[in-house]
């Protein structure tokens, strides 16, 4: 279990808070960033498995989609999955021609991501 | 002494020749008068003709009292006959007319041939009257010829026969007609028993005073009915009798004081003045007849104070409702107060207010009372019925009887007023007719036209009132939704922390508390919480979904097919509340361009907000109703048989956060959404409601496409949110 290893991206401290205590007690290792420059620099040092990252982030210097977007120059087959504030047709469209793995608006809750957590460890053949 | 019969004759004459230039000169006027109101109608060049007869008997009659000479009183009562000739032929034409009575053909022309045949005997031969004689204080009189009698026979046939057709109307009519065939009774009754009178001439019976004051009678009459065809709509009997009283009392003791002294108290004022003796009546009747029409108006305003006690009450009543109506600003409340009052003061059998609603395309029933008159008025009158028309063009207060037959209110001899703001109509007062067969008076149509136009104001004055809250409404309401929506955004964050702390609580630490009683109260109140914040957060993705562009692009689809499609889906939902559904759907498809999804969910919020509102109700019932509201707008209305809606509450059920259940039971948030879904359809929503425990209907309207063609149909794979 500790070789799943997850970023997480949100300029809200209160989600970092919480999504880092629930998969550190999961067993994960989880890396957090609270803006998109950070979220790349992490991305490319700890290739993470899966990655949620929120598209909304006024407090970030590059936002969410193009964080995606970084994340993908670097690896094409990085797991994303985008959580936002907004359900913005445009946003999802987007999200989804940069590849990303699933959409989940706030409020989420943790089972919503739990699915997500699955699926690409199952891709992986992780357990 | 020869000085003394000289002044008895002259008085006789002059008495004779001042009665038959009243008359004369009475029925010239109607018979001008009445042809000239109205030139075209049949029954007014009749009468007109009738009281041009009795205008020449008049004539004749004059001029006999004049006559110095037997040839002078032949050409006189030759004109004088001339007349009475005539009389009883136009007076059955006129009343037949007049009463929509058919007469049969060939008797009407026999009737008219022997009136020419009596004109050419009347003319060229002296069979009716001849041999003039000096008799009852004239100079000559005529003497009945041996046809006399023959033109008598057939005068009172010819009156008699009317008169007793005024009767049988008179008593099978009702209402207004009724009024008018009574004056017509009483008119020609009252004028015909003074005329006929004038035959006895001929026969040398003279019963003074009879002749000649009781040619005053045809004057009398002549008023009676000429003034009831001018104006027989708007007159009360009890008026025009109070007021011929009061002028007959009047002047009889005006005029009679004078006489009465000079005729039987002449000696007296002979041993007082001598020669001088007719100074003092004279005098008497100067000073009199200059008082008289002040008394005469004096008398006739306190009688008609006192029969017309109760109609001023009302009339009252009604100017100070005409005053009060400006203060009020509620427009239904205005219609009630106008509605109740007119039935509480005028004590109508009914009462009821249409108003024009342009978007309807008719005048709208909008209030009635009292409610078991509710058969008697259809809900709407469309713009072009010709009722509007005549109201638009004339612009003034209708009888049911001017209007004749009319389909969409039952009248019953009442009155419709219009409320004008100048040029447009804005509606119409209906009120029943007056009880006992009263009629309305010209002061009652006059009162009635300042309370039209007190309404039209007040109308328009709420209407005013109106717009303005609505604007503020509809911007506070804006307002609220953008709040809601900042406000969801605000929270969506520390919402998601909160929705999930106390589960990962239970999920990681609860483990570690070994009392298994204290580990239960922890794990109950972590659920708790997650309960808490599971409904805020669903409010706060209701509000964002309000907000939201349409999921699906609209596309050209069947309403009777979405609805199918709802019914198959959420009718056994339905019917599992042991609520009995019903829908109605036109054969014909109505196409609209939506969403079926969508437009099913506005359906899923209606029916779960009809099942909460019919938990306790008996019957249970939903009904699902899709028609066209005009031809380009498809409507659904649904209701059902709940607890309704107060009316307070109408306007804001649409609103975030309002809600009518238990606050575990909803979010407030249903028929926003509803709302919401409806807007970005182009639709119209809103709720109708009687009141409390009447049940409610909520109403989507949306635009209808025409020319749809098959291929438009064909459905597209609609795009999900989660890829």
């Amino acid at each position: 279990m500790g070789d799943f290893k997850l970023l997480i991206v949100d300029d809200e401290e209160s989600i970092i808070f919480l999504l880092q205590k629930i998969y550190e007690k999961s067993g994960y290792k989880v890396f957090v960033a609270a803006d998109g420059v950070t979220a790349v620099e992490i991305f490319e040092k700890e290739r993470p498995d899966l990655s949620f990252i929120d598209v909304h982030m006024p407090y970030s210097p590059i936002d969410g989609i193009e964080t995606l977007q970084r994340i993908k120059e670097i690896d094409k087959n990085a797991y994303c999955v985008m959580i936002t504030r907004i359900d913005d047709r445009i946003t999802v469209a987007k999200a989804r021609s940069l590849g990303a793995l699933h959409y989940i608006p706030k409020p989420f809750e943790t089972e919503e991501l739990d699915k997500c957590i699955n699926e690409v460890k199952q891709k992986l053949g992780k357990q | 002494m020869s000085d003394l019969s000289n002044c008895c004759r002259y008085s006789m004459i002059y008495s004779f020749a001042a009665a038959g230039l009243a008359v004369f000169a009475a029925n010239l006027l109607i018979a001008l008068f009445i042809f000239f109101k109205k030139p075209t109608a049949k029954i007014n060049r009749l009468f007109s003709l009738f009281f041009a007869s009795v205008s020449i008997y008049g004539f004749g009659f004059f001029r006999q009292a004049l006559s110095a000479t037997p040839a002078e009183e032949m050409v006189s009562i030759k004109i004088l006959l001339f007349g009475t000739i005539l009389i009883p032929i136009f007076f059955v034409h006129a009343t037949y007319a007049i009463l929509n009575k058919k007469i049969y053909r060939p008797i009407l022309y026999l009737i008219y041939l022997l009136g020419v045949i009596f004109e050419l005997l009347n003319i060229f031969t002296d069979l009716f009257a001849s041999n003039p004689i000096p008799k009852f204080g004239l100079r000559y009189l005529f003497q009945a010829g041996p046809l006399y009698p023959v033109l008598a026979l057939g005068f009172a046939i010819g009156i008699t026969v009317s008169i007793w057709q005024l009767i049988v109307a008179y008593r099978t009519s009702a209402g207004l007609e009724r009024n008018r065939n009574r004056y017509l009774f009483l008119g020609m009754a009252v004028g015909f028993m003074g005329g006929s009178a004038g035959f006895l001439l001929g026969y040398n019976i003279n019963l003074f005073p009879i002749n000649p004051f009781s040619t005053y009678c045809v004057v009398l009459g002549n008023l009676l009915i000429g003034y009831s065809i001018v104006k027989y709509r708007l007159l009360d009997i009890n008026v025009i009798l109070t007021r011929a009283g009061v002028f007959t009392v009047v002047y009889t003791f005006v005029l009679g004081i004078p006489f009465g002294l000079a005729g039987w108290g002449r000696a007296w004022l002979t041993s007082l003045f001598g020669q001088e003796w007719f100074w003092l009546p004279m005098l008497l009747l100067l000073g009199f007849a200059t008082a008289g029409p002040f008394l005469y108006t004096y008398f006739r305003r306190h009688a008609e104070d006192v029969i017309l006690k109760n109609q001023r009450r009302y009339q009252r009543a009604l100017v100070e409702l005409s005053k009060s109506m400006g203060r009020i600003r509620e427009i239904d409340k205005l219609y009630k107060t106008i509605v109740f009052t007119v039935v509480d003061t005028i004590k109508v059998p009914f009462a009821g207010i249409y108003l024009k609603d342009e978007e309807y395309n008719s005048y709208q029933l909008k209030q009635f009372f009292p409610k078991k008159s509710q058969s008697r008025f259809q809900e709407f009158v469309p713009l072009d019925h010709p009722l509007i028309s005549l109201l638009i063009k004339q612009k003034r207060p209708f009888l049911s009887e001017e209007i004749g037959v009319f389909d969409k209110i039952d009248l019953d001899h009442g009155l419709i007023i219009p409320c004008f703001v100048e040029e447009d109509l804005l509606g119409f007062l209906v009120i029943g007719p007056k009880p006992n067969n009263q009629m309305y008076t010209p002061d009652d149509v006059l009162i009635f036209e300042t309370l039209s136009y007190s309404t039209a104001l007040a109308i328009e004055n709420c209407k005013f009132w109106k717009d303005i809250e609505n604007r503020q409404r509809k911007a506070r309401l804006q307002e609220m939704d953008s709040f809601a929506y900042s406000l969801a955004h605000e929270i969506d964050n520390p919402m998601t922390v909160l929705l999930n702390m106390p589960n990962f609580l239970r999920k990681h630490f609860l483990k570690y508390i070994s009392d298994p009683q204290e580990q239960k109260e922890v794990d109950d109140t972590c659920k708790h919480m997650t309960q808490l914040a599971e409904r805020v957060s669903g409010m706060v993705k209701a509000i964002r979904k309000f907000g939201e562009p349409t999921t699906g692009e609209l596309a050209p689809l069947n309403l009777q097919e979405v609805i199918d499609g709802y019914s198959k889906l959420y009718a056994p939902e339905i019917k599992a509340q042991s609520i009995y559904f019903e829908k109605e759907m036109p054969n014909e498809p109505i196409y609209v361009n939506g969403v079926a999804a969508e437009l099913q969910q506005v359906l899923i919020i209606f029916a779960n907000n009809a099942i909460h509102a019919m938990k306790y109700a008996d019957p249970k019932k939903i009904t699902l109703k899709l028609t066209r509201a005009n031809h380009n707008i498809a409507r659904i209305a649904f209701s059902d048989t709940g607890y309704g809606i107060k009316p307070e509450k109408i306007e804001t059920i649409f609103a975030p956060f309002v809600t009518s259940k238990a606050s575990t039971e909803g979010t407030g948030m249903g028929l926003y959404n509803a709302k919401g879904l409806v807007l970005r359809h182009k639709g119209k929503i809103w709720a109708e409601s009687e009141g409390h425990s009447k049940g409610a209907t909520f109403i989507v309207e949306l635009p209808i496409i025409e020319d749809i063609k098959p291929e438009d149909l064909t459905k597209k794979d609609e795009p999900k949110w989660k890829f």
